[in-house]
């Protein structure tokens, strides 16, 4: 029987090449290495810690169940990742709101103060907050969101320009409320 | 490879990132992944039970039925088949379907 320990040092490759064999103690390696950015993920996109953990459960989940199809063992965070960006698009699909108004945020002296970069993606829509996250936070290129997403090209850069642009506003307004406040 | 040149939003990104902790997200996902490779397995023994019991009472009626089309052809084609032109026929036959083989495989 495998020792945890010798897993843990093994690079990745070889433990996605293990757990793609049908080692279950491999996978679970590989889960606890990649858990966290996989929930942060979530959270970034879903603003719910508890709904962004089942999310995450569903991802690994999948995972585990298709891991056969994936066709290069260096190719797993990539892919891991998408498999997320799937999860939560399902998810979305699932539970789309009634109305597609964009959320308007208005900045009052005592709402400034609470807000923090995961409120200010919380302000923005959720196609948009997506690309955004998936840009600065993930650091892929328009094109790999694009293909992750299925949004046009076009759409991804849009969407990224204008969450961008979106955030540095309700953020800098943070900013200068904290400073004003301190000043005062 | 990111297409953004905007490193404040970046480092704030990166600021913001923490470490979550393995527990308890690893222990409850190990029991979901018992319980999906368990109905699974369930699954398949349910798949596996309903054909051998479909095979065991389908096995008389096929042979019976095969018995019988077998008797029926034999009687109709007996004659044929111990006729001089079926003795003759059938080593050409033969000879016919080893030319074939040779020239598939070839």
């Amino acid at each position: 029987m495998r020792s945890g320990l010798v897993l843990g040092e093994l690079a990745e490759a070889p433990l996605v090449a293990l757990a793609m064999a049908g080692d279950d103690t491999a996978y679970g390696e590989l889960v606890r290495r990649r858990q966290s950015s996989i929930r942060n993920l979530m959270r970034r996109l879903s603003r719910n810690a508890a709904l962004a953990d089942d999310l995450a459960q569903q991802v690994f989940l999948q995972a585990w169940r298709s891991l056969g199809g994936l066709k290069s063992a260096t190719a797993f965070g990539a892919w891991l990742r998408k498999l997320a960006v799937n999860v939560w698009l399902q998810y979305q699909r699932a539970n789309r709101p009634t109305s597609d108004v964009e959320p308007v945020l208005s900045i009052t002296p005592a709402l400034s103060e609470r807000i923090d970069l995961d409120a200010a993606l919380a302000a923005i829509p959720p196609d948009m907050r997506l690309c955004v996250v998936l840009a600065y936070s993930e650091g892929m290129s328009h094109s790999e969101i694009s293909a992750a997403t299925g949004l046009p090209l076009g759409t991804v850069k849009s969407h990224v320009l204008r969450g961008a642009s979106r955030l540095r506003v309700l953020l800098d307004s943070y900013e200068n409320d904290v400073g004003a406040r301190h000043a005062g | 490879m990111p297409d953004e040149d905007n490193p404040d939003l970046r480092r704030l990104f990166a600021a913001a990132d923490v470490t979550l902790p393995a527990e308890p997200f690893v222990s409850e996902l190990a029991q979901r992944l018992g319980r999906q490779q368990r109905l699974r397995f369930y699954r398949r023994l349910c798949v596996a039970t309903v054909l051998l019991i479909a095979a065991a009472l389908a096995t008389p009626i096929v042979s019976l039925l095969s018995l019988e089309l077998a008797r029926a052809a034999t009687e109709q084609l007996a004659d044929l088949l111990v006729s001089p032109w079926a003795v003759a026929a059938s080593p050409l036959i033969g000879v016919l379907v080893l030319l074939r083989m040779r020239a598939r495989y070839r």
